[in-house]
């Protein structure tokens, strides 16, 4: 029934009715701002590739195979969309005045000590690689088999991945004393 | 033993995916072996850990972003599709060249009689991505150089260049940034707009009030625009390129051939 709704979600969009787009907006925004604020670990920054994810998502949504998996489909623009802004933001320095400062305030200082705020630190020192197979399982919940689809890689890379992925958190946690353990 | 297989059926039964003999090996090893215990119960604190992490709602204003700029794509691909193909057909057939001359020029002075009446307000929108204006762009290589200022910030970048050419200057901006980045050109009094293309990329917000052009940015990618100024006699020149992005502000002065 969900799979049937969403067709005809995208088939409506095709023809140009921006409402069915907006219900896809709806379905998709949470999961997929958040698959981007753990990737890139900045709310602002997450907040302008989603936007962007669902421009692209629509703007090519002619070339979807509807034989696929739409979620599928849009949460791999996501990943290579996050992947694009971490290799951008690796060549980029900030040059001119007026940016905001990178410091954190006696808030964000307490903030940063909450469980939650570690493991996402945790997250980041990752590689982007690993980072999204941890992402998509545990923030997802996507199965081995759905995170084949999404990464194009085989199941047993994803299996082997994510566990390596799992063992290298265990010990950044270690390391970091991370109070879950 | 922590061997990588029995590492596997760790895995596998946390994931809740572990067969019913791999679960018996599991629970074997883990009554016989400390090392084993240990690995199980350091695996499953990453489980726990990662579950403490919240789901956090995004913004309010993301979908309606969106949707705006969807709405200013949506004309994109029809209006510069027309545009292509009409221009394409002139290449091709070389005895046109001289109509489409005339009818530029005169589609031209169309435009540079709203200039002159100063009715220069409001949005472009997508149709800015055709020249107007009722100064012709000049050849790129007749364009001398004079000043370059490169705004970066975490997810774009703008480059705003001022460039001298025989009609007077010429500002030209390139920018790959997030949907809602505001640009601003300020050139004040010193100059009149003469014109406006966009070069390439997205349909973009683009207003033109005296002394000032503004861009926000609607579509994802690349966009580039050249905007032709006329130096005003008795007034002091300067530029100035302004970006608001979503996490702050920066810009700077570029310096101008008339200035010297």
């Amino acid at each position: 029934m969900v799979e049937e709704d969403e067709a005809d979600l995208l088939v409506r969009s095709l023809e140009g009715d921006g409402g069915a787009f907006g219900t896809l907006i709806d379905r998709y925004q949470r999961v997929l701002f958040n698959v981007s604020l753990r990737m890139v670990g900045n709310a602002e920054d997450a907040k302008d590739i989603t936007q962007t994810v669902f421009l692209k998502a629509y703007q090519n949504l002619g070339t979807f195979d509807r034989r696929h998996r739409f979620f599928s489909w849009v949460y791999r623009i996501m990943i290579n969309e996050s992947l694009n802004h971490l290799s951008r933001a690796r060549r980029t320095e900030p040059l001119d005045e007026g940016m905001p400062s990178e410091g954190l305030g006696p808030d964000e200082e307490a903030a940063q000590h909450r469980l939650g705020d570690q493991v996402q630190s945790a997250l980041l020192e990752l590689s982007p690689d690993y980072r999204q197979v941890i992402i998509l399982r545990h923030f997802v919940q996507l199965s081995y088999q759905e995170m084949s689809g999404v990464l194009e890689i085989p199941e047993k890379t994803v299996k082997s991945r994510l566990h390596t992925a799992r063992q290298l958190l265990s010990d950044i946690f270690i390391k970091r004393g991370i109070a879950a353990l | 033993m922590t061997n990588p297989e029995l590492i596997r059926i760790m895995n596998e039964k946390l994931d809740g995916i572990a067969s019913p003999e791999d679960s018996e090996r599991l629970r074997l090893a883990l009554e016989t072996s400390g090392e084993a215990r240990d690995a199980y119960r350091k695996l499953g604190g990453v489980f726990q850990a990662l579950e403490q992490v919240p789901m956090v709602e995004p913004p309010p204003d993301l979908k309606v972003n969106v949707v705006r700029a969807i709405r200013g794509l949506q004309s994109v691909p029809v209006r510069s599709g027309w545009l292509e193909s009409f221009r394409a057909a002139f290449r091709k057939r070389p005895a046109f060249r001289l109509a489409y001359t005339f009818a530029a020029g005169a589609a031209c002075g169309v435009i540079a009689l709203v200039l002159l009446r100063g009715d220069f307000s409001g949005s472009t929108r997508p149709s800015s991505s055709v020249t107007s204006g009722a100064m012709m762009p000049p050849d790129a290589g007749r364009m001398t150089p004079v000043d370059r200022r490169e705004l970066h910030w975490a997810s774009g970048t703008v480059t705003a260049r001022t460039l001298e050419s025989a009609g007077g200057l010429v500002a030209q901006i390139e920018c790959a940034a997030p949907v809602g980045t505001q640009i601003v050109l300020d050139y004040g009094p010193s100059f009149s707009a003469a014109g406006l293309r966009q070069e390439k990329g997205a349909a973009n917000d683009v207003s033109i009030v005296p002394g000032r052009l503004s861009i926000r940015v609607l579509g994802a990618g690349e966009s580039g625009y050249l905007l032709y100024l006329t130096p005003q006699a008795g007034a002091a020149s300067s530029v100035r390129i302004d970006v608001r992005t979503a996490g702050g502000a920066l810009g700077g002065a570029l310096r101008t051939q008339a200035a010297r």
